[in-house]
């Protein structure tokens, strides 16, 4: 683990309960998080991404989820050793905040948004005043962008739109100036025009305190423009990691050339976008093999992909990929460019 | 607000209306009154004196107005078995069913609450579902079965407690025993279903996120969501409740109004029986009135107009 490393998970393995008995959701997951970093987490729904990020805050529903393998620690410090119900207590919503992807359920109906606010802090800073609390939560709505904050934190999460309650549940979770900010889907519910803001509103929170960030999404574009590092996964590993610019401009995976290619571009001569042939695998369907070989074309049945698990391997410091023949995806990925622009014409 | 309140204060005179007039015709259906108010030997002119005294030869609309002028002076006539009003004869009861009422609802609400509510922060699931079993068995249990059961253990073998009538204190507590725990299974049975439907709910995800125990999140977060659907049952449930309870009055000899108008009815003493609804539509009325202005301090998302 480097100087730099903040969050440091490794061999991560967590087993859900389903109703055809015990599934692993999640398969031996590595990843480091640097200081004042973004890494964005991409994958199609079902990959485990989710269910990470859950493990990651201690949110695991103890009847049907449980961490099996691994180590998350934070700060060189396990957070799952011995003691943890005292320690994640006070890493919940203190070092590692979340923000969730549905900013209309996600808040209490019942309690103001001040009272929602004030109670994050009051956890993790109990020697505040309650007039201490109040004019912090004002300061948390300002600093988040919404307007006459002193009023606004008086009211219901009914009286806020989708945009500005997605505003106050990053208040909420910039409350304690968090080390990791961990936001997944964060603009997924919400309107085109709306998520440039919250995006905003997120890099300027994280500007103002220093807090590195998980961002967890299904859109390429998001991470494009938002995040450092990207770790693709697919059916509950990581299949490619590296840098924004490397796994947008060399993908070494099929799955990850697949993505991009499923995206509309301008500045392609392409008008036809690329699917995916298939379904992600359900959890207790997972091939053996590399995961991604059933829907792979580039593998074209070769034997090692059904039958060898890909180790992952790097391509440069920073980028590495877990596929038997990394080395072709170049190639595939230029002769598929040229197939989407011949059905074009 | 003050518009809400009246616009219900009007419906709330519809209601009522609406319940005088189905008693008017009850009464009227349920044929000639005379027969049963004289002796068996009373003569032909006996009869038409006594239906002339009564405003029987009236014609029917006029004796409709006459029926809704004098119930709104709060006079439904006399009783036909006792000669007294027949809204004293429910007035007299209605200080015993308020007690029994009262006891059990506030026996089955407060034990409901503080068993589920501090088991459920201690966290002990399995000490609650048997708490919640051991209330479905007494619910299971037939009201006038149980009631016998406390007279039988209470007042034969143990001598401990009075088995019938009302006076002491002491004859308050097998009856409203017996209901109250009636009550408590309802109560538990409701919080079981409400905490479990409020804990799928992404906002108890939000609350551990921020670092909330779970006593914090049970009772800040949660417990203000749930009092929303128990207020609902438990207006319409203390309803039912002040309305008179016929069984349990009936096993310990306790004299309420639910007594009286089985009695009433068994003897075909109509004024009583309509007395005796109207007073329990006014309850309900009032009931829901209360429920409604509750919900609008409890939740709010709902406006008043």
């Amino acid at each position: 683990m480097s100087d730099a490393s903040l969050l440091s998970v490794s061999d991560l393995t967590i087993e859900v309960a389903t109703r055809n008995g015990v599934s692993t959701a999640v398969e031996g997951l590595s990843f480091e998080l640097k200081r004042g970093e973004v890494l964005g987490i991409v994958g199609e729904s079902g990959s485990g991404k989710s269910i990470t990020m859950l493990a990651l805050m201690g949110l695991l529903s103890a009847d049907s989820a449980a961490l099996t393998a691994g180590r998350i620690r934070l700060e060189g410090v396990d957070l799952y050793s011995e003691g943890i119900t005292r320690y994640r207590r006070a890493v919940r919503g203190g070092a590692l905040a979340m923000i969730f992807q549905e900013p209309m359920t996600s808040l209490n109906p019942v309690l103001t948004i001040g009272a929602q606010i004030g109670s994050a802090i009051r956890q993790h800073q109990p020697q505040l005043s309650a007039g201490e609390v109040s004019a912090r939560v004002a300061g948390l709505l300002a600093l988040v962008g919404v307007p006459d904050p002193e009023r606004r934190c008086r009211q219901y999460p009914h009286e806020y739109s989708g945009g500005m309650r997605q505003r106050a549940m990053i208040a909420m979770a910039m409350a304690n100036e968090p080390k990791v900010l961990i936001a997944d889907e964060p603009t997924t519910a919400l309107d085109v025009t709306v998520q440039a803001q919250i995006m905003e509103v997120l890099a300027e929170a994280r500007a103002r305190t220093g807090a590195s960030m998980l961002l967890v999404t299904h859109d390429l574009g998001l991470i494009a423009e938002n995040a450092d590092r990207v770790l693709v996964m697919y059916g509950g590993r990581v299949v490619e990691q590296g840098s924004v610019t490397e796994i947008f401009e060399t993908p070494r995976h099929p799955y990850t050339i697949g993505l991009l290619r499923s995206l509309p571009a301008i500045d392609r001569e392409q008008t036809s976008l690329y699917a995916i042939p298939g379904q992600p695998p359900a959890l207790t369907e997972r091939p053996q093999g590399c995961v991604f070989h059933p829907r792979c074309e580039m593998s074209q049945g070769r034997s090692p992909c059904s039958q060898e698990r890909p180790p992952m391997r790097a391509f440069s410091s920073d980028h590495a990929s877990a596929c038997h023949y990394a080395q072709e995806a170049r190639r595939w990925a230029d002769d598929l460019a040229s197939r989407l622009a011949e059905t074009a014409s | 607000m003050m518009r809400f309140v009246i616009k219900r204060v009007v419906q709330a005179g519809l209601t009522i209306a609406g319940v005088l007039t189905v008693g008017f015709v009850l009464i009227r259906a349920a044929g000639d009154p005379v027969a049963l108010l004289l002796p068996e030997n009373a003569t032909a002119d006996d009869a038409a004196r006594m239906r002339a005294a009564l405003g029987l030869d009236l014609p029917l609309w006029r004796q409709y107005l006459m029926f809704m002028a004098d119930a709104l002076r709060g006079d439904l006539g006399m009783s036909f078995r006792q000669q007294t009003s027949a809204v004293g004869l429910v007035l007299e009861r209605l200080p015993a069913t308020m007690e029994l009422a009262l006891a059990a609802f506030a026996i089955g609400v407060i034990l409901a609450f503080g068993l589920d509510l501090t088991l459920r922060v201690v966290g002990s699931q399995r000490l609650r579902h048997a708490v919640l079993w051991v209330a479905l068995t007494r619910q299971a249990i037939p009201t006038f079965w149980f009631g016998l059961l406390m007279i039988l253990l209470f007042s034969v073998t143990l001598r401990w407690l009075p088995a019938l009538g009302r006076g002491t204190p002491g004859h308050l507590i097998l009856p409203a025993f017996t209901l109250g725990t009636y009550e408590l299974a309802l109560y538990l049975r409701l919080l079981e279903s409400s905490f479990r439907e409020q804990e799928t709910h992404d906002y108890v995800r939000t609350a551990y996120a921020k670092g909330l125990g779970r006593g914090q999140v049970v009772l800040r977060e949660m417990l203000p969501n749930v009092l929303l659907p128990m207020v609902t049952v438990a207006g319409l449930n203390l309803g039912v409740l002040l309305g008179g309870t016929v069984v349990t009055e009936t096993v310990f000899s306790w004299p309420g109004v639910g007594r009286l108008i089985v009695q009433a009815v068994s003897q075909r003493d109509y004024p009583v029986v309509v007395a005796g609804v109207l007073m329990t539509s006014l309850i309900f009325v009032a009931l829901n009135l209360l429920v409604d202005l509750l919900y609008a301090v409890l939740d709010p998302r709902v406006r008043l107009a």
